[in-house]
């Protein structure tokens, strides 16, 4: 999800971070001030810190760490889903597993975000998701592509979708290691089409991004 | 009946036409005079000589009449026995005497006599002593015909040189006076021949009688249990009819007074053969109007000429009213030769014993209503019998069945239940294995979220504080990179649905920031699907591994800023365009320099049973793994 083209945001935001180690979360606020569009990024250390921090700030995006010392993470996101104002929560993670980011976007997170990732990687992220963005990595195209039935073993639970050969390529490419460029050369395509393709996926789903996609297998059962 | 008999695929087809059914019923009457005449062959002399008594079948009679006064005989006439004097309705004759002489024998032995079958009262009187009980001559008339009549004679009676037995008969309403051959001898032998001939005659009437009744009750109880259908309900009433003549013929002198009582063992008879037909009808669902309406009608007839009481074709109202009996046994035999529903062994017992049955009722009905005397032996009795057999073959026959089909029935739900329950037992067992490897896989995950959330977390947290501090440590730094790198790679594989190149995926894009870092990229060549022969998730773990180590080799130490992967089917090729290394010396390093290690990549290769090669010179270097 490093690879899509950013664009400036204009207005500025506040962001919030939670996170219980104290050196992770001054490394990414870090990260996160170094982009123009941040006007304050405030931290907070435990589920009850972050509530309060995210009622009186309003941020427009908060990053959580899912295990805090007092809770999971995952109330915090439901209450920035829940909040009104535009919200988006992103998950931090070590590793963006699957267990992880799924559980997250279970609860109505948009994104996730490398805990050690490069501080301009951070950024990137961050603002990809800002900016309504539909990431995509190898794990969650392999996610994807299962979704799709096999003509020989019918999935029975009801959840599944119809892919284009083309998507399927593409899907399949991704969850290979390709990146997006490197799709569109190998398919002679231009890497706004590969984006226009996954984003064809997403709306399959019925929903806008990947993110949202996953959420939704979630809610009809799939985990 | 229908649905257990068609199980075994014995069942016969009925005839079907009308030239069919005519010639079986031509063929029933044809077939029950053969068994008659063949009966009344076989009973070729039922009077025969005996050794130890002399058989006394000539002697002379003389009718006596009503007005005539007693003794009236004066001319008697010579006859041989058995004779037979039919009385007219309008007939003057009131009795028959017979005279009979014999020569006192030689032997000292007791000697005795024995009438075996008169009609229908016997005054029997030697050298003038009356012999025979229950002959008072202003006494109630005492029926004889149905047993045989024993006297002994002892010394003083009899006379040596000639002796004289006169024996009078005398009848009520039989219709005829009948005299059959009598011994004189020994009173063992006679005794014994006796005693043979009342068993054989009356014994077995009494005998169907207590058979009647007890059929009857047993009949009785089997339609209370099963009242639905086989038309069990008319056997109860047939054997009812079967007890009514039944008495009659036993104990013909124990009878009620009056001609209402013949009159009504006469039509149980009938009632009886019509039960009998109704059931075999109901029993084996046999549907032909034809014979309905043939059997009811002909009952109906015969009731009418009973009623009339006039003879018929010069046989007496009664013998002719038996025509609806006899419509009805042919129609059972009908039923029986014609029904579906019976095996072949069965229906061919079955036929003979009622086939046999009707024929000896035949020799009853001659004897009794045909004027000439063609019959040597009536078996009445024997019919009866026999008529018992059938239906209690038929009936066992069925019940048999019943709990043949039953036995078969819990059989096939045992066995059912026994492979249901085995079913079930395997079901648990695979829910009990599956529930185990949901388990460990569960319990696994737990404890990889567990070193996620706390090793992981604290690992990235001091990578945090080296980078915040700015006391960068190049040694420290790649030991946490590099532990973080195996975690990364041990959840990845977690997730891996065993295929190689979503793996190698995978590790591109954990490794994509290591590259950024050294200013490195990727010439990613993952064609094609390779698979393991066996693919495990340790191997797929271990190849993934292995990749890992080569690539944080060629980037950390070979200075290469272009690392390719590349598949084919069964391999996997990462080449570098660094300046190599001297194999000797890194494979000396110790593994804590380097990850695992050029001998940490030899051993894991081997251990998932995958060949590993590495060639390296100053232009670069090339792993191949292949399989």
């Amino acid at each position: 999800m490093t690879d899509r083209p950013v664009e400036i945001v204009s207005a500025p935001v506040d962001v919030v971070i939670v996170e219980d180690r104290r050196e992770t979360a001054d490394r990414l606020a870090r990260a996160v001030l170094q982009l123009a569009q941040v006007r304050t990024c405030s931290i907070a250390r435990s589920v009850r810190e972050g509530l309060f921090e995210l009622s009186q700030i309003k941020p427009r995006a908060i990053l959580v760490d899912l295990g805090l010392p007092d809770g999971s993470g995952v109330e915090i996101i439901r209450a920035a889903q829940a909040a009104d104002w535009p919200c988006d929560s992103l998950v931090v993670t070590v590793f963006a597993d699957e267990d992880r980011v799924i559980e997250a976007i279970a609860a109505g997170a948009t994104g996730y975000i490398l805990k050690n990732d490069r501080p301009e990687e951070v950024g990137r992220n961050l603002l990809t998701v800002l900016e309504g963005g539909s990431p995509i990595s190898p794990q969650i195209a392999r996610y994807l592509l299962n979704l799709v039935p096999q003509p020989e073993e019918p999935k029975d639970d009801g959840l599944e979708i119809r892919l284009t050969a083309r998507e399927k390529d593409i899907l399949r490419l991704i969850a290979h290691g390709f990146k997006r460029q490197e799709v569109a050369d190998k398919l002679n395509i231009t890497v706004g089409t590969v984006g226009t393709h996954i984003n064809n996926v997403y709306r399959k789903l019925e929903v806008g991004s990947n993110t949202q996609a996953v959420a939704t297998a979630n809610r009809l059962g799939l985990f | 009946m229908k649905e257990l008999l068609s199980e075994r695929g014995e069942v016969e087809t009925a005839p079907r036409g009308a030239l069919h059914t005519f010639a079986l019923l031509l063929a029933i009457p044809l077939f029950i005079g053969a068994l008659t005449t063949l009966i009344q062959l076989l009973a070729i002399n039922p009077y025969p000589e005996m050794t130890r008594g002399e058989r006394l079948d000539s002697a002379e009679m003389c009718l006596q009449h009503a007005d005539a006064q007693e003794p009236d005989c004066q001319d008697f006439t010579p006859v041989t026995l058995p004779h037979v004097t039919t009385l007219e309705r309008d007939t003057t004759v009131v009795g028959a005497h017979y005279r009979l002489t014999f020569d006192r024998p030689a032997s000292d032995d007791l000697q005795a006599f024995v009438a075996p079958r008169v009609t229908d009262h016997a005054r029997i009187e030697v050298n003038g002593i009356r012999m025979s009980p229950n002959s008072e001559p202003d006494g109630p008339l005492w029926h004889d015909w149905n047993r045989p009549i024993y006297g002994a004679l002892p010394e003083p009676v009899l006379r040596p040189g000639g002796n004289r037995i006169d024996i009078t008969l005398t009848q009520s309403d039989i219709g005829r006076l009948a005299l059959y051959p009598v011994y004189v001898g020994e009173a063992d032998a006679i005794r014994l021949t006796w005693l043979s001939r009342f068993a054989f005659r009356t014994g077995m009437v009494r005998m169907n009688i207590g058979l009647a009744a007890i059929l009857g009750g047993a009949f009785f109880a089997l339609w209370r249990m099963n009242r639905r259908g086989q038309g069990l309900g008319w056997l109860p009433l047939a054997m009812a009819g079967a007890t009514i003549f039944g008495w009659q013929l036993a104990y013909p002198n124990m009878t009620p007074p009056g001609s209402w009582w013949r009159f009504a063992s006469i039509l149980s008879m009938h009632g009886t053969a019509y039960c009998l037909y109704m059931f075999l009808r109901d029993f084996f669902q046999e549907r032909s109007r034809l014979a309905f309406i043939a059997v009811h009608a002909t009952m109906a007839v015969g009731l009418a000429i009973l009623l009339a009481g006039q003879p018929v074709a010069g046989i007496s109202a009664t013998g002719a009213s038996f025509i609806g009996v006899a419509i009805a046994i042919i129609c059972i035999l009908w039923i029986l030769i014609t029904t579906p529903l019976i095996a072949r062994a069965d229906r061919i017992a079955l036929v003979l014993l009622f086939g046999l049955s009707a024929s000896c009722a035949v020799t009853a009905w001659l004897d009794s209503f045909l004027v000439r005397q063609v019959v040597r032996l009536p078996l009445g009795q024997v019919a009866v019998t026999l008529l018992f057999a059938g239906i209690s073959w038929t009936l066992v026959q069925w019940l048999v069945e019943i709990k043949r089909q039953r036995d078969r029935l819990s059989e096939s739900l045992r066995d059912q239940v026994r492979a249901k329950s085995a079913e079930l037992d395997e079901m648990y067992r695979a829910l009990g294995r599956q529930k185990e490897k949901q388990v460990v896989a569960q319990e696994r995950q737990r404890i990889m979220l567990d070193l996620h959330d706390g090793i992981g977390g604290q690992l990235v947290n001091t990578l945090a504080y080296l980078e915040n501090s700015g006391r960068d440590d190049p040694v420290l730094r790649n030991a946490l990179e590099d532990a973080l790198g195996d975690m990364a790679l041990m959840i990845d594989s977690l997730h891996s649905d065993l295929e190689i190149s979503a793996a190698l995926g995978m590790i591109r894009n954990r490794l994509e920031p290591l590259l950024d870092r050294h200013h490195a990229r990727f010439e990613w060549k993952v064609e094609g699907d390779p698979r393991f022969d066996v693919p495990t998730r340790s191997n797929v773990l271990g190849m993934m591994r292995i990749v890992q180590e080569a690539i944080t080799n060629a980037v950390k130490h070979s200075g290469a800023d272009v690392i390719t992967v590349q598949t084919g089917e069964r391999d996997i090729w990462i080449t570098d365009n660094g300046q190599g290394f001297d194999q000797d010396v890194e494979a000396d390093r110790h593994p804590s320099e380097s990850g695992l290690g050029l001998k940490g990549m030899r051993q894991r290769s081997s251990d998932i049973g995958i060949s590993l090669e590495i060639d390296t010179s100053d232009k670069g270097t090339s792993v191949h793994l292949f399989w």
